[in-house]
């Protein structure tokens, strides 16, 4: 149940007003700072906003890009506040790499992605679109991110991915360091992961956050990066 | 009443013979010639022959002009990535940049050679099969054409957050589609279907729909000389059909295979013309009993509905369908009296 102020933000961002849902939480921050807007608004209005994109109840990529975009917003803010206030950043949970597979340039999924764990306080690593599968797997051991999150939306685009694949796999890195893959062809074909060598997937950006736990969990598991 | 004269037909508003059928072959042309596609993509009298022998085969009542809207990326100077079996696809947005839209020419249709390709194979297509089938133009409409320069993710942004640059973007855009569109009205083309990537419930909210795209497309549509028909391009579209249907020379539209004939119809009312809603692009799965079966529950569904033609929605039928797939959607519209 929602409480009235998360209601609020959600009837706006459902609208597609962003700058009344800024409004709003700027109203909220006046009294209870910006880092409480983050679990009290933000991440239970998000989670409800996953639920229904899950449900396919009327939400459109602009409605997962104008949150993103509020995401942004309120992490800048947050950032200011503990500026202002002297106060230590909040422990990341890790390092993640993100990217767009070789010859795919559909970057909306992978920022809203980014965005979500970010508001998640996992430090990401983004490496933008058209990436190789090697410099994946370099970033990734240079920061120690246990999990490459990779996205493509064509689906001839997303047969890259299994370069990756083979590549985590050469360098005997299968198991500590997994591969989430995601993007729209993979909701139109579930067969797809299988093809590419993903270890995971996820429908939206909101569940790929809860994917990438779990996924981080399992690689800790498995071994350590070398 | 032959193709030509069925589709003026319901174009005008008047009761057909039958249901015209509308069928996505623009790429199987190049199937059943064997011409390459970087040939068919860039050659009209490599296109037409397809199409003739489309015409010739599957008798339908509609040839398509090339259906590669990555045609227009090409045009204002993007580069593609050709397949053997699908159309085209840039390989790389003509803009990084939003902004840069500034140092962009807009192509001219005498000398642009995409351009030029799209408007000579309408041309030939007309001359040859004009008499007895309808050609259709195939444009983007101004709101999703931006879409083809620098991608759908940068256009969103641009067009959710940048919203001052967003409607530059677009009074830039506005007069070359009025004037392209009316060229192909000019070369022969007796409707023009506009796909609309960008105006879709999978992409826009309707309030951002109503109050940001409906006033460029009221403009754009204003200006053309000849009736245009909305596509759906593969996502579902009827919940903004209604706002769609009071547009200028707005005369039909295309469903996707997930909306409701009989939703839509209560939307819109009795004289658009719908379209569909057959799923074109997976129709090489089927079965000929199933694509007749297909058939036969949408041809029941509209059989009191004068203006609808059956058809395949979104892209192209791929181009290994079996030819008997494609006999079965066209002669159902024969056989539904029989069933």
């Amino acid at each position: 149940m929602l409480s009235d102020i998360q209601q609020k933000v959600l009837a706006q961002l459902m609208e597609g007003n962003r700058v009344a849902v800024i409004d709003l939480i700027d109203e909220w921050a006046v009294q209870k700072q910006y880092r409480t807007a983050v679990s009290e608004i933000l991440e239970p209005v998000l989670h409800e906003f996953g639920e229904r994109w899950y449900r396919g109840e009327g939400l459109s990529l602009s409605h997962g890009y104008i949150a993103g975009k509020i995401a942004e917003y309120l992490m800048e803010k947050c950032l200011e506040e503990e500026e202002q206030n002297d106060a230590a950043p909040r422990k990341k949970k890790g390092n993640l790499v993100i990217g767009n597979i070789e010859d795919d340039y559909h970057s909306l999924g992978r920022m809203m992605l980014g965005r979500f764990l970010e508001i998640s306080h996992w430090q990401v690593h983004d490496l933008g679109n058209d990436v190789l599968a090697e410099e994946f797997v370099d970033k990734a051991l240079e920061v120690r991110s246990r999990v490459i999150a990779v996205s493509a939306m064509m689906y001839t685009n997303a047969l890259n991915i299994q370069k990756l694949r083979r590549e985590i796999d050469d360098r005997g890195l299968g198991g500590v360091l997994q591969l989430a893959v995601g993007g729209a062809v993979f909701i139109t074909r579930p067969n797809l992961i299988r093809e590419v060598g993903g270890d995971g997937t996820a429908v939206n950006a909101f569940k790929s956050v809860e994917l990438i736990e779990r996924m981080w969990q399992t690689s800790t598991t498995l071994g350590e990066l070398p | 009443m032959n193709s030509k004269e069925r589709m003026t037909a319901v174009l005008s508003g008047k009761h057909p013979d039958r249901s015209p059928v509308s069928m996505n072959l623009a790429l199987y042309g190049a199937g059943l010639t064997g011409c390459p596609l970087v040939e068919y993509y860039s050659d009209p009298e490599a296109y037409a022959l397809g199409q003739e022998q489309v015409s010739r085969i599957f008798q339908p009542d509609i040839l398509f002009a090339p259906f590669a809207m990555p045609l227009y990326a090409q045009s204002f100077g993007g580069t593609l990535r050709f397949y053997k079996d699908q159309p085209p696809n840039i390989k790389k947005p003509v803009l990084s940049v939003p902004d840069d839209f500034h140092l962009l020419a807009l192509p001219d249709p005498d000398n642009n050679p995409s351009l030029v390709y799209m408007r000579r194979a309408i041309r030939i297509m007309g001359s040859r099969h004009g008499n007895e089938v309808v050609v259709a133009g195939v444009a983007m409409d101004p709101v999703s054409l931006p879409i083809m320069l620098m991608g759908l993710d940068k256009w969103l942004q641009t067009f959710l957050f940048e919203e001052t640059m967003a409607t530059d973007i677009l009074g830039w855009i506005l007069p070359f589609f009025r004037e392209w569109v009316n060229i192909l009205f000019e070369e022969g083309a007796s409707f023009v279907a506009l796909p609309m990537a960008f105006t879709t419930p999978a992409i826009l909210p309707r309030k951002l729909v109503l109050e940001r795209c409906m006033p460029v497309l009221k403009q754009a549509f204003d200006g053309v000389k000849g009736p245009l028909i909305l596509h759906s391009t593969g996502a579902p579209f009827s919940p903004f059909i209604d706002l769609f249907a009071t547009l200028p020379n707005v005369k039909g539209a295309e469903l996707n295979c997930k909306d409701s004939f009989q939703d839509t119809r209560a939307n819109v009312g009795e004289q658009l013309l719908l379209m569909g809603n057959l799923e074109g692009p997976n129709c090489n799965q089927w079965s000929v009993k199933q694509t007749r079966e297909k058939c036969k529950t949408i041809l029941q569904d509209r059989k009191d509905d004068p203006f609808f033609i059956l058809g395949t929605s979104g892209p192209d039928i791929p181009i290994d369908t079996p030819p008997a797939i494609i006999h079965a959607i066209g002669r159902s519209v024969e056989d539904v009296n029989k069933w």
